[in-house]
């Protein structure tokens, strides 16, 4: 009817149960752990990466007057697809995992993001903060071959409609011969 | 006849009150001490009066092809064999007005038991049908060791009437030291009784759908629960009575007595496997009856006694 | 004449949803058949539409007990496809972690086993001691169950060297707790009593039915794709195949027992010998050629076998995965016959079902009879005389 192994284990369970009194007791998750993801709005630059790889589609793009970027943790699956994938780290997997709200439409993330204008027509075309850091990236490029970088920022300024005009398209073949 | 101490009205209005009390605490003793064994943690002190309370205020649904009277009395014969019982019984220093026979208490235990198959087959779900007729089976296996168990103590005092065992213990000593075999019996029944491992089959505590009391829900239920709660008052209260002595007349001594047995039927339910049907009624017919045989023969016959 | 007794699709005694039908004559059950489809997802279906990196998410949660396992295998057919060469630490890392999964998977199987004959008490102990499993898997991969650890070309984590530590310390604890389960399960009388001679299976049904996994190799068919078909680095280490012949629910208890033994040996070698270097290869520059694939891996359960057709995007054509559970499921209606329908329960808990798994083609049979209601917790206390 007894047998000696479950008694001592249950004498050793009854000592210290495995159980933790949650949530009066908090219970924080190892280092490591991928919880709710963390979305830098400083570096993000619109491009959309994470949205195009997100398995559970959990982050969409807006684009209206501005790109608006929504992550609804509801879909989110925490699996760091994002964050494997955004150029400018401006994605961090967290520890938090309470996450419950009352309210579904709390539990997402919300970035704005300006569009560029186009300098001949207007039309917003393109996302102003990534055209920045691909400027920026270009720089060491550019020095090397003694180009300045303003001469590709008044070039790219352009909506791809706008750039297949005859004047800008000279202009573009122009810069590419000079680029080597 | 000993003259009861308690005028017969506050008896009988603070005695169920305090079965009631007292057996949830015991229940909620037994959960905790379960769940220490199986290293987790276990329900607050007040999660049988919270489950009770919540299922009281629900409502009570009785299934299409359910007969309503039998559906609706099983639960109230549950409660009133516990009512009875408890009624009855000494507790500690407190004496009952009018203590029935030995033989009056374990009749009335079995109402529990007739009422669980009235319930379940009663209820026209063919899982209830199922857990009655194992009910039945138990039923018969387990009555005959406990009818003899403690009909060993009436015949060693000379007399049927409770009051007289546990007097009779405060000189001679407890039972148990007397008649260990009986006192051995008793407790395996008393595991039957309250549903536990390693008998629980008909109980539904761990089957979700299973059982007589599958189609039960709200008051009716309720009324189960509380009958649960009122059984596990009685039935460590009689075996305390019938083999410890009754408390030696102290109403501390007497609790943590119970309290002794909760937790020695907890510590057993927790390290055992769940019998099956056969298994449990052949256990009970040959080892339990064995037992409580040998002393009733001592008892009668006055043969190796101490 | 038999009375047919339809158990499901809900029923405390499985974890999962399904239905049998049971054909019972008194207490022997003449016949038995099986209904699948209740946790049916679309998730080939779901997988032509996605990228192939999503698709790792998508077939990762095919189920949650061996989601390491769905996750390795659609890595490495897509690794076929596309002719990806995998560095060897990633290769040494895929066998930890899917050895790790191998014994989560065993012990809750266990802790499942002990929950059906009522030995609440073990169940509850074994399942702790699987939580140092679980918290060792989280710590590592960043989640208890679907871990999101392969990626095309490799892993997406590495072990740091205290993550190696703690593995190594895990696995001598879980060491002990595995002879706990032995002591529980050979020591206890009334377990023996419940599996001997219960749900037997020979070895030609089992080889006309195909079986795979722990419940072939109890039935002494040695078979195990990571020794015949090896993939990871499993073929530069060394371990046993545990084969019994006793067929019956016992033996698969013995067969899954050892295989922890087994798995922790593998752990270990892999944990010395794990060689450094890159974790993933560079796919930056891949394109996907018009071709087949297929592959497969040895699962808690058995063979889990992948097939993947590419036309040149970076979308599946077709992605079609046969689960173990699926040819298991398969032995039940042979294996139930001839028993007692108090024994139903263990018998169907033995082959380790996983319906997540199975459920995503459905298969419809359907016969008509006479109908009285029981449910597989309830017979397994309720044995007839």
């Amino acid at each position: 009817m007894v047998n000696r192994q479950t008694i001592t284990e249950s004498i050793r369970g009854f000592i210290s149960p495995k159980t933790l009194a949650y949530p009066s007791q908090p219970s924080p998750p190892p280092e490591g752990f991928r919880g709710k993801p963390e979305f830098d709005s400083k570096k993000c630059v619109g491009c959309g990466a994470c949205a195009q790889t997100c398995p559970m589609g959990a982050i969409s793009l807006n684009d209206g007057l501005e790109r608006s970027i929504r992550i609804w943790y509801g879909k989110c699956s925490f699996c760091g697809r994002c964050q494997d994938v955004c150029p400018e780290l401006a994605i961090r997997l967290t520890s938090e995992y309470e996450l419950a709200v009352f309210d579904k439409n709390k539990a997402s993330t919300d970035i704005e993001i300006d569009f560029e204008s186009c300098s001949s027509c207007g039309k917003k075309f393109f996302p102003a903060p990534q055209l920045e850091r691909s400027f920026e990236r270009m720089k060491p490029i550019l020095e090397k071959r003694n180009i300045s970088n303003e001469e590709l920022r008044i070039l790219d300024r352009v909506c791809p409609s706008c750039r297949e005009r005859p004047e800008e398209f000279s202009k573009r073949k122009l810069f590419l011969l000079n680029f080597g | 006849m000993i003259p009861s101490n308690i005028s017969s009205v506050a008896f009988y209005i603070l005695q169920p009150f305090f079965g009631f009390i007292v057996g949830a605490l015991f229940y909620w003793v037994f959960r905790k001490v379960r769940a220490r064994l199986q290293a987790r943690r276990g329900p607050p002190w007040y999660q049988t009066f919270a489950d009770v309370t919540k299922l009281l205020f629900k409502e009570s649904i009785t299934p299409l092809i359910a007969d309503k009277t039998i559906f609706f009395l099983a639960p109230m014969l549950a409660f009133t064999g516990y009512l009875v019982v408890l009624l009855q019984l000494p507790v500690g220093n407190v004496y009952p007005p009018f203590a029935g026979d030995l033989i009056v208490i374990l009749i009335f235990l079995t109402l529990p038991g007739v009422a669980v198959i009235l319930g379940g087959s009663g209820s026209g779900s063919p899982y209830g049908a199922i857990g009655s007729s194992r009910e039945t089976a138990l039923l018969v296996a387990s009555e005959i060791p406990f009818i003899i168990s403690a009909l060993v103590t009436g015949i060693q005092v000379k007399s049927m009437n409770i009051l007289r065992i546990v007097d009779a213990q405060n000189q001679f000593g407890p039972m148990a030291f007397h008649y260990p075999l009986a006192t051995a019996a008793f407790f395996m029944c008393m595991l039957l009784k309250l549903g536990r491992k390693p008998f629980d089959i008909p109980d539904a505590e761990v089957e979700i759908i299973a059982g007589p009391y599958t189609e039960y829900s709200g008051s009716l239920l309720g009324i189960f629960e509380i009958s649960n709660a009122l059984r596990w008052f009685v039935v460590p209260a009689l075996a305390v009575n019938l083999f410890f002595a009754g408390g030696l007349a102290n109403l501390l001594v007497f609790l943590i007595l119970c309290l002794i047995v909760v937790v020695v039927i907890s510590f057993l339910d927790a390290q055992n496997s769940r019998y099956r049907i056969d298994q449990a009624f052949t256990f009970l017919l040959t080892w339990a009856t064995l037992l409580a045989v040998i002393d009733l023969v001592r008892a009668s016959t006055g043969w190796l006694q101490w | 004449m038999p009375v047919a007794l339809p158990i499901g699709p809900y029923h405390p005694a499985l974890k999962e949803n399904t239905y049998f039908r049971l054909e019972v004559e008194g207490e022997r059950i003449v016949n038995a058949d099986l209904k699948i489809g209740y946790n049916h997802r679309g998730i080939e279906w779901l997988a032509a539409r996605r990228t192939y990196h999503q698709d790792i998410f998508l077939c990762e949660r095919v189920c949650g007990i061996c989601s390491n396992a769905h996750s390795t295998c659609f890595c490495q057919t897509v690794e076929d496809l596309a002719h990806i060469e995998v560095p060897d630490r990633a290769r040494y890392l895929r066998v930890i972690v899917a050895e790790l999964e191998r014994l989560h998977s065993h012990f809750l199987w266990f802790g499942v086993a002990m929950h059906v004959i009522g030995f609440d008490t073990a169940f509850m102990h074994m399942w702790k001691d699987r939580e140092t499993i679980m918290r060792m898997i989280e710590s590592i991969t960043g989640k208890r169950v679907n871990h999101g650890f392969n990626t095309i070309g490799g892993t997406r984590r590495d072990f740091t060297p205290s993550i190696l530590k703690s593995i190594e310390d895990g696995v001598n604890t879980i060491e002990k707790a595995a002879d706990r389960i032995r002591n529980t399960v050979t020591r206890d009388s009334l377990v023996r009593k419940r599996a001997l001679d219960i749900g037997y299976l020979s070895g030609e049904d089992a080889k006309r039915i195909s079986v795979v996994g722990p419940t072939a190799r109890a039935s002494a068919i040695n078979v195990d794709i990571r020794r015949d078909d090896p993939y990871a680095a499993y073929s530069e280490l060394d371990w046993n195949v545990i084969v019994r012949d006793g067929g019956d629910a016992l033996a698969r208890v013995v067969v899954r027992l050892l295989e922890i033994y087994e798995s922790i040996r593998v752990i270990r070698q892999a944990l010395k010998s794990l060689p450094s270097g890159p974790i993933s290869s560079d796919i930056s520059q891949l394109e996907f050629p018009v071709s087949e694939a297929c592959d497969r891996v040895e699962a808690p359960r058995g063979e889990l076998f992948y097939f993947m057709k590419s036309n040149g995007t970076n979308i599946p054509e077709r992605v079609k995965i046969r689960t173990p559970s699926y040819m298991n499921n398969a032995a039940l209606t042979t294996m139930l016959i001839g028993n007692s329908t108090a024994d139903a329960p263990l018998i169907i808990a033995s082959i380790d079902p996983c319906y997540s798994c199975t459920d995503r083609v459905a298969i419809v049979s359907a016969k008509n009879g006479e109908i009285t209601y029981a449910t597989m917790e309830e017979l397994s206390r309720k044995k007839t005389h």
